[in-house]
Parts: structure tokens; sequence; C-alpha cells
């Protein structure tokens, strides 16, 4: 390291606004940790092997690691789609629904030997990108609604869901569900279709390099590009777009089909990933936890990245853990959640600190 | 000597980016006086004022009010000791209605449960009808104009009957017949023994109707004054450093003349009443036409019907020869016009956006700043950086948040943006609200230099003195319609046009027709 580099490494100011969110989030999950083994301390009979167990386990073989890298994926995803909603300032949850239906679309391409061309790439690319198609033209209609007649996006992203979950399902058990396997499975995808292993002895496949990549894009799109900047001001003055000469009506459009394609492509690439068959019967969840990802990771692409890493790892974690503990499961790390996102997402937490420091910094400067 | 009220000892605040906009303030507030404090844009008024009144908590220093040493720790608690501030901008919610805002948080309870919402409607028509606001108390805050909104905030301050009034830039969008009303109620106020902060820009005001003035710049102060011992002149230098000529150079260029604003026959209807009722004018290249009247007599409806925020229910609007009336803002924009809007803060400025995300807005996508698809972010950078030195901004760096600037500099902003847009037309409302004398001279010096290349401008103020020192023309509108049409402003008086803004006189229709060039 040169003497130049050591001195603007001295130079981060912890009180400046992006050192400090980092700050912040370093220590929310300090106190997220501390409330757990709090917890752990009241339920369990050996709470200080079965905290380390928590923090240390993914870190124990490479296979569990890899886990933690392949679970983060749909969370990364369905952080990104919510972001672009945020962003824009529309509170729209249909990620969960387009999830789960955006499978089905692509267990049909997946399964279906006339789709495939037996080249890996050209096929597994046909069955992210047709439901990504798919999934965008559905989110386009919440979009319409929204911007012909302003309805408000999150009943109807709501209720969307369910319509979503419920044609899936009618979709599955109707025309894909094979005989001799219990609950409503489909026949497994055809093997071209499916993503491959990237690291060996790890169930790492390439739709972690997918993700990586759509975090960069959603990150230029958002603060490089003249639409990402249209969507930002949208978000952040309606008025003031309009005035400005923005146009509100195809923005909502864009953003909408937008999330709806990463959100399917999300959904696809977890399925061709590292499932054999399409047997999901629930909604997944991911609605709530894409807004999940977005308020830890500070409505930022790169913060998602890390928020879906870190509720990753606690989560594969626990689940690893599951059948070797008697308390640890995954709705132990719903607190970690709630307690973080409580935390991070409060204005005032540090501020004092912060307060405090710039007063010392700033007065001996004068 | 009078009693003190309020003392401010040591005073001394650093906003959280680093910006120290408070340095070691001492000033005493007697009991029943008014005391204004005066200062250029970002000098730390409204800082200060936040701080009394438990908004923003100083870094270091005391306050002592009453003799007592104290340490709110919120305004609910200030509000509560009798100290009610009313805020630079508006901390109203739009949705609910105005006798909803001013009760809110100390609303009369029916039965000791329940909302007394009548008891609630009454009090408030009172209160307005008691100090001489004529306004709807159940008219929804969002459809209010500035200068209503602006009411609002003082009454909803009355209301709660503080000791201590602060009043943050209140007649900065009043008429001056409004000013003259709410004066007189401080006055009445003083009489009462409550004590009364005042900050303006206007100096002329200040000097009418303080006692004591305090001088503040880049944070700390010049002093406190008696205002019977300092003059305007002094004022000035004191809050700008240097004199300012008291005349400047309105000479006009002539240029060749061609239409660049037309309107004929506009008219807009709201619930079955004509808000803007059948209006036309030209503004040619090289000529700033002012338009005056008391607020709330259709000037807003009519800049937004130019502009194309609102639909117009009849008539045509023409920009540079083109018939824009079918077309949105952005077309209008395309074809050559710029637009200070009247309230910043809601079409203005996205107040979370830095300050070069907002020097930008109505001009994104031209070549300067974006190629096909990405942004130059270069260009960006630089271009921002000349507004800012050009327009006096005052602002960390052009990264920072826009609402961590002062009033008057978010204004600047606007002004930048829209002057930057090199339009061929602009429509300036309230282009120097909340300005300070110094920026403000440059302000308009920038209009006359845009009129004297040829441009057009139409300027709606509240300010008599800015539109009848800039204008080359003026309109008065009173209920809707032009009511005057003056060719040669320096032969009118304020006293004839406020006739003419009440609605004691009118044009004859041959008169005004001369509004419109064909
Ligand atoms: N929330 C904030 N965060 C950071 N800096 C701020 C914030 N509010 C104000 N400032 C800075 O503090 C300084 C003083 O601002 P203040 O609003 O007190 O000025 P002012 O005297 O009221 O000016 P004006 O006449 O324009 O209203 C300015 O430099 C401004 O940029
Ligand atoms: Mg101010």
């Amino acid at each position: 390291m040169s003497k130049q580099d050591i001195k603007t490494l001295k130079k981060i100011k912890w009180t400046d606004d992006k050192p400090f969110s980092f700050l912040q989030l370093i220590a929310s999950l300090f106190i997220a940790l501390i409330v757990t083994f709090v917890v752990l301390l009241i339920v369990s009979d050996k709470p200080t092997k079965d905290f380390v167990d928590l923090l240390t386990y993914p870190l124990q073989s490479k296979f569990f690691f890899g886990y933690v890298l392949i679970k983060m994926v749909p969370l990364c995803f369905a952080g990104l789609a919510t972001l672009l909603y945020f962003k824009s300032g529309l509170f729209n949850l249909s990620t969960e629904g387009i999830f789960y239906i955006c499978g089905v679309f692509c267990t049909i391409v997946a399964v279906n030997e006339n789709f495939m061309t037996g080249n890996s790439f050209v096929d597994s690319s046909l069955a992210i990108i047709i439901p990504g198609l798919l999934g965008g033209l559905i989110a386009l209609g919440p979009g319409i609604l929204k911007a012909k007649y302003n309805t408000g996006e999150m009943v109807i992203s709501l209720m969307l869901n369910s319509i979503l979950f419920g044609i899936g399902f009618y979709i599955v058990k109707t025309f894909l569900a094979v005989e001799g396997i219990t609950g409503n499975a489909s026949a497994p995808f055809i093997e071209s279709a499916k993503l491959n292993i990237i690291i060996k002895g790890t169930q790492v496949h390439s739709g972690f390099i997918l993700m990586l990549i759509a975090v960069i894009a959603v990150y230029i799109l958002l603060y490089k590009t003249t639409l990402g900047y249209q969507i930002r001001m949208t978000g952040l003055n309606k008025n003031f777009a309009r005035y400005s000469g923005m146009s509100a009506t195809g923005l909502i459009l864009i953003v909408h089909f937008l999330a709806g394609f990463l959100g399917a492509a999300g959904s696809s690439i977890e399925l061709l990933g590292i499932y054999k068959r399409f047997s999901w019967t629930m909604l997944p969840g991911l609605g709530f936890t894409g807004a999940l990802m977005t308020m830890l990771g500070k409505n930022h692409p790169i913060g998602v990245l890390i928020a879906a890493f870190g509720i990753s790892y606690l989560r594969a974690s626990a689940q690893l853990l599951a059948n070797s503990s008697a308390v640890i499961d995954v709705k132990l790390i719903s607190l970690v959640e709630v307690v973080l996102t409580l935390l991070i997402s409060s204005q005032y937490f540090l501020r004092n600190w912060r307060n405090k420091k710039l007063i010392k910094e700033e007065i001996t400067h004068e | 000597m009078s009693e003190i009220i309020l003392k401010l000892e040591n005073i001394t605040k650093v906003y959280s980016n680093g910006v120290v906009a408070n340095k070691d303030i001492n000033i005493e507030f007697g009991k029943g006086e008014i005391h204004s404090v005066v200062g250029e844009n970002g000098a730390g008024k409204s800082t200060l004022m936040k701080i009394i009144f438990a908004n923003e908590k100083q870094t270091t220093g005391n306050i002592y009010y009453n003799g007592e040493k104290i340490n709110y720790h919120s305004s609910l608690e200030a509000i509560k000791n009798g100290i009610g501030m009313v805020y630079q901008h508006f901390m109203l919610i739009p949705s609910f209605t105005v006798a909803q805002n001013i009760i809110l948080g100390a609303e009369p309870i029916k039965g000791g449960l329940f909302l007394d919402k009548k008891q609630g409607v009454e009090i408030t028509q009172e209160l307005a009808k008691k100090y001489n606001f004529d306004i709807d108390v159940n008219a929804k805050v969002q459809d209010l104009t500035v200068s209503a909104k602006q009411k609002v905030e003082i009454l909803k301050t009355l209301y709660r009957d503080a000791k201590v009034i602060i009043l943050d830039e209140p007649t900065a969008v009043l008429t001056p017949q409004e000013t003259e009303a709410l004066f007189e109620q401080l006055l009445y106020f003083k009489e009462l023994g409550h004590t009364i902060i005042f900050i303006s820009h206007k100096l002329n005001e200040v000097k009418q109707i303080s006692d004591k003035i305090t001088v503040i710049s880049n944070g700390e102060t010049k002093g406190t004054f008696d205002c019977d011992d300092v003059s305007i002149d002094q004022l000035t230098e004191l809050i700008i450093g240097r004199k300012l000529e008291n005349t400047f150079d309105v000479h006009k260029e002539e240029v060749e003349k061609k239409p660049l604003l037309t309107v004929k026959d506009l008219s807009f209807k709201e619930s079955g009443v004509y808000k803007v009722d059948n209006i036309s004018f030209t503004v040619d290249s090289g000529e700033i036409l002012g338009i005056a009247g008391v607020q709330g007599n259709g000037q807003e409806e009519l800049v937004k019907m130019i502009t194309g925020l609102l639909p117009q229910d009849s008539g045509i609007v023409e920009i540079n020869g083109k018939d824009v009336s079918n077309f949105g803002i952005k077309t209008r924009r395309d074809s050559g016009l710029s637009y200070v809007p009247e309230d910043r803060m809601v079409d203005g400025v996205a107040a979370a956006a830095s300050v070069s995300e907002n020097l930008i807005s109505t001009y994104y996508s031209s070549d300067e700043i974006s190629g096909k698809f990405f942004m130059k972010d270069k260009n960006i950078i630089n271009l921002s950086k000349d507004l800012i030195k050009r327009f006096y901004i005052r602002t960390r760096d052009e990264n920072s948040r826009v609402d961590s600037l002062s009033g008057g500099n978010i204004q600047k902003v606007v002004v930048a943006r829209e002057w930057k847009t090199s339009p061929l037309i602009m429509v300036a409302e309230q282009p120097t609200r909340g300005i300070d004398v110094g920026s403000a001279r440059y302000i308009h010096e920038e209009l006359i230099q845009m009129r004297n290349d040829g441009k057009g401008i139409l300027l709606i103020s509240a300010d008599l003195n800015e539109v009848m020192s800039l204008s080359d023309r003026l309109l008065v509108m009173y209920d809707g319609k032009i009511v005057g049409h003056f060719d040669d402003v320096s032969k009118i008086t304020e006293n004839e046009l406020g006739l003419y803004m009440l609605g004691t006189k009118k044009q004859s229709e041959d008169e005004l027709r001369r509004a419109v060039h064909e």
C-alpha cells in the first residue's frame, strides 16, 4: 500500500452519510445478535454453543457456505424487483405472486422437449427469458391500472398475488403434475435447461453470476441512465417530475415490466438451479422478503446484495442446524430480521453518537 | 429596558453533514418587543429559530426562557410552554381542511372523548375573522394558494396563544395589503406583551415593524441594533458586506418584436365559478410583462394553464407561434417555455435529491447531459458547479441534498435551472421569493439581461416593488379578469395600482384590448 492509500484510508469520516450507514448496519447487526443470544439464553440449555453454531456453521464446510450463496439468489432478485418499485415511489408487493406463477411458466418450458434444443446455454436462456417476459407482462396489469386510474398498487398487488397463486396452482395440478409423486409436482426438468454448477463440491450454480449481473445492471440503470434518473425523481416527488416534463405513465409501465421481469427471472433461476422438478405448493413469501431486502439494503442495489447475503447466511445456518439443535429454527431468524429492520430503518439510531462526534471534529477545526 | 423573556447564550449548531450553521450566537429578546432577525440566505436564521422551537437541537450553548434554562425535547413541549413558530416551509397536512390543520393537536373535545368538529370549524372561522384573514376554513389545504397556506400557518400559531411567536419569512408571499393586516395584528400582540421574532428579507418591512434588529452573517451575529439606529442602507451593508446601488440598470434594448407567448380567451371554471375569465394577452420578444394582483384572483390558475399543468376549459395558448393548447408541459418546454413555480417545495424541487440532480431536471435529455442511454456525469458536475457559482447557491457541494439548503438557496436552485434551459419565454412566479437582497438583485439583473437578449418574460409577483421596477408593461388581475393594462409602468403609482388590485377601478374594454398584439 502506498502512502497515498494509507492517507485516504485514514480519511474515512464515519460521520459522512455513506460510512455512517455502514456503521449503522454493523452496529444493528451486533445488537440483533445480542438479542438472539438473550433469547437463546432463555430457551436453550446450551446457549453459547447454539449461538456460536448459528454464527459459524455455514463456515464449517465449503458445501454449507455454497448453500448460503445459492439461497441468497432468490432473495436478491426479489429485493431488486421491489427496489425498482420503491425507487419510483410505488409500494408494490406483487413479486410474490409473479415468482410463483413464473416458476410454473418456467416449468412448462423446462419439461417440454419441444422447447428444448439440447444446447444448455440456449435452453437455460429460454427457460429464464420466456417466463421473464411473461412476468413483465403480468406486472404490467397493475402498472396500467396505476398509470391510468391511479389505483392503490399495494392492495392490487396483494390481490394479484392470490389470483396468480390460484391460477398457477391450477395449472400445476391439471397440466403439470405427474402421477406417482406425492403432492403436486411436475415431471423433472430436462437436463439441458438446468443451470450448471460453477463451484465444485457445492450447489452453487451459474444463477449466482446472473444475480451479480442483475445487481450491476440495476445499479447502472438507476444511477447512470436517463431512465433511472427519471425513475428516481418521480419516486422522490411526483409533482416535481411532472413539472419538469417527465411522463409518469411511461415510467410506471417500464418499471412494472422490469420489476416483473426480474422477479420472474429470479424464480426460474432458483428452479433451474437447485430443483429437480416444480413442487411449490405455497406462495414463497418473497414479496415481503423483497421489501425487507430493500429496507435493510437502504434502498440501494449494492445494499440489497449485502442484505440478501446476510439474511441468507442466517436463514441457511438455521436451516442447516434445525436437525441438530432443538431450539434453532428459521423462526428464530425472523426475530433477528425484525430487530435489524427496526434498527436500520430508524433515523435515530446512533444519531446522538454522530452528533457528538461532529461537534468534536467541527469545533476543533474552527 | 424591558424584561428579558428569551436569552440565547453561545448557541452553536453543527449539522450532521458538518455544516456549521450557527456559531456562538448570543441574543436577548425582550418581553413585548418585535425583534427582527435578518441576514443573507444560508446565514443561519431558520436554524436558530428551529433551535428555539426545539425542532433542532443546538450542538452547544444554552437557552433561557423566563430566566430558566430550558432543554425541550420536542416542539410539542415548546408549544405547551408558549413558544410558537411559523416555518418558512409549510408544515401542513395537505389532505386536511384548514380548520383541521389549525386545531390539530389541540382539538376541542366534546363530552370528554370525541372531537368536536363543529366547534373546531367555528373556532377557526372566528379566529380568521378576528385577524382579518379571508380564508375558507372548510377548504382542503392542498387546494390552497401559497399565500393562503401561509395564512393557515400563521393562524395555527395564533390559535395556540403563544407568548413568543416566531415568524420565519411570513410575508414572502403576502401582498402589501395582507402584510399590513398581519402587521396590525403583530402590533396588537406586542401591546398584549407577546414577543415576536420576525424574519424577512424585505428590509423596508423590517424597518417598519421592528423594535430591535439582529443581523446574522455566516452563522455569527453582527450585533443587535435599535431599529431607529440603523438605516436600510446600513442594514444592507451589514447583511451582504457591500453597498447596493439603490437604482439599477434597467435600460432596454430594442429587439425585433415577435410574439413569444400568446394567450387567447383563456378560461377556467371551478365548481361553476370562473376562476379565470376570458383572458387574452401577448408577451413579445424583448419585454417583461408583469401581472399584479392580490393572490387568489386567478393568477395561479392562469399560470398553470399557460404552463400546461392545468387543462383549460376554453381558449388558446401559443408559444413562439405554435399552438400548444392541447399539449402538456413537456411539449411546451420543448417549444421554449421555462417556468419558476410558485411553490418551490411542491413543484420546484425533489427535496431528497441532490443539488445537481435538481439542477438538470428540465433538460436532462439534452445532448449536454445525456447520451442515448447514459448520463454524462462529468458534464453534470461541471455544469452544476458553474450554476452554483453563478447564482451564489450556498451549499457544501453539488452532491448535497437540496433539503439541507436554506430556503433562499433552494429558490436559487430553481431559478438557476430554469435560467439554464435557455428559454424563449420564462414564466416567473415569485422568482425571488425568500431570496436575500443581494441575490435578488442578481436575479433581477439576469431577468433584464434575458429580456435584452430578446427573450420574453411573464412575471407574476406579490411583491409590487418587483413587478413595478422590472415590468415593461403591466396587467392587473382581479376576480379572474384583467382590469387594468399599463403600457408605461413609470406613469402609475402604487396607490393607483392598489385600487385596480382591489377591484375598485377598472379600465374600459378598449383600453384593455391593447394587451393583445395582433
Ligand atoms: N437539515 C440540514 N442539514 C444540513 N445542513 C443544513 C440543514 N438545514 C440547513 N442547513 C445549512 O445550514 C445553513 C443555514 O441554513 P438556514 O436554513 O438556517 O439559513 P437561513 O438564514 O434561514 O437562510 P434563508 O434566508 O435562505 O432561509 C445553510 O448553509 C444550510 O445549507
Ligand atoms: Mg430560512
